[in-house]
């Protein structure tokens, strides 16, 4: 399918209705530019992510996919523009995150190393609307509660198979492929995330050890 | 003495200190209490066994953090079930009593630092109690609205209903919703509005100024 450059299309995990069900209310309060159609695909039953996103991936003719998680809720109405005007500034950027790190740590846990994501003003709710100027940053890695992408490249369903650094991998499979990922320095907080401030780390260990194999020990 | 009719904390007190006494124990606990007790006694000896080790630098501290994490999976999850299926034995009762049982267990593995801040169903269930306890407090009529939760399933979700209901107050969204009804009519929206107010893990943007525009009657119907 040719990528339709007027069409975002929102893939989300789904296993929990009444997270979803609010997720998806922010999204219809979205603005959408003119022009623009927005597709929403719920992936149920995912036995990961990556199979989960890769399935809503190969499901979508659109440009510009935002894979997210269902307890995101995306409070910045100009969201879509925003993000569409940012991968509009230059194609090398391959994808946008809301939380990010600028160089992932030798142990790989991103939140131990330097993140970024608010910028350095504090601006009123009323008064907030992201700018050009505002800028972004140059990370290594973003953080899997929303990934943007203008390029479809593939999940690495054959090496991370759970809930744990699919996010980490995607960014690097971006970087393989010589796109840069960025996170806008938000002035205000363009979401909430209910991950319910407790990390679920069972099996973060295991998919830690795959992921340094794969790429740490490649990394230039 | 201590028998069955003695508060949960004193019978807990007589475990501590006469873990061997099986046939008292055995009297004055329900299988399922003591299941989680003798799970909990499992989990702090498989802790005591594990030398304490210091990693080097950042990398070996959080394989040793790591490696942790793994150890205690099994057991984990383990002890979780059992808690969870204590909870909504108690919340099924539908009492003062019960609840504060609930209140005793949840302080009890704090206090012992175990599964607490692995779970997210424990933070919901930390400030679900803190509003029982400011219900208590200031109760009309005698009722405690909180009591009508009748398991886990139902108070993480009224729970997370009045987060997004405060959240779509500051995002200035419609807030008709039956729960809405529910909670104003029964006058529990301004005891969790407090407790909330102090709970800074829960994100609400604009939140000084949403909690400065309260009382409720300004947001009815989105306006």
């Amino acid at each position: 399918m040719a990528p339709d450059e007027n069409k975002i299309c929102f893939i989300i995990c789904v296993n929990d209705d009444l997270f979803f069900n609010e997720c998806v209310k922010y999204i219809h309060w979205l603005e959408v530019p003119e022009g623009m159609e927005v597709e929403l695909l719920e992936i149920r039953d995912a036995v990961s992510m990556t199979s989960g996103y890769n399935e809503g991936m190969r499901s979508s003719n659109a440009k510009y996919k935002v894979y997210m998680h269902q307890d995101v809720f995306l409070i910045n109405r100009h969201f879509i523009s925003d993000i569409v005007s940012l991968f509009q500034l230059d194609n090398s950027i391959g994808m946008i995150g809301m939380v990010g790190s600028r160089k992932i740590p030798e142990h790989c846990m991103m939140w131990n190393g330097s993140r970024v994501v608010r910028g350095p003003e504090r601006v009123s709710w009323d008064n907030y609307r992201y700018k050009r100027e505002d800028g972004f940053w140059v990370v290594e890695g973003i953080d899997g509660l929303l990934m943007a992408t203008q390029y479809d490249v593939p999940w690495r369903e054959d090496l991370f198979d759970g809930w744990d650094f699919y996010d980490l991998s995607q960014s690097f499979e971006m970087r393989r492929r010589g796109y840069h990922i960025i996170v806008p320095v938000q002035n205000h907080i363009w979401f909430n995330h209910d991950d319910k401030t407790i990390l679920s780390l069972w099996d973060y260990n295991k998919y830690r050890k795959i992921f340094m194999k794969e790429y740490m020990e490649k990394r230039e | 003495m201590v028998g069955e009719k003695s508060s949960l904390i004193d019978r807990i007190k007589y475990y501590m200190d006469n873990p061997e006494d099986k046939d008292t124990l055995k009297n004055i606990f329900t299988a399922e209490e003591l299941d989680i007790l003798y799970t909990i006694s499992e989990f702090e000896r498989m802790e005591a066994e594990i030398p304490q080790k210091k990693g080097k630098d950042a990398a070996e501290e959080v394989e040793i953090f790591l490696t942790g994490v793994d150890r205690e999976k099994e057991i984990s999850f383990r002890l979780k079930e059992k808690v969870m299926c204590q909870l909504d034995i108690l919340l099924g009762k539908g009492s003062t009593e019960a609840w504060i049982e609930m209140m005793t267990w949840y302080r009890l593995l704090k206090n012992k630092k175990l599964i607490i801040e692995s779970f997210w169903e424990f933070p919901v269930l930390e400030n679900m109690l803190k509003i029982f306890s400011e219900e208590t407090k200031s109760m009309k009529n005698g009722e405690i609205f909180v009591l009508a939760l009748r398991n886990m399933k139902e108070l993480t979700e009224m729970y997370f209903r009045m987060v997004f209901m405060l959240r779509r107050m500051a995002y200035g969204a419609e807030v008709t919703d039956e729960i809405v009804d529910y909670i104003t009519g029964k006058e529990l929206f301004p005891v969790f509005i407090k407790v909330m107010a102090e709970d800074s893990s829960i994100e609400i943007h604009d939140r000084e100024n949403l909690l400065n525009e309260l009382p409720l009657g300004r947001y009815k119907n989105g306006t």
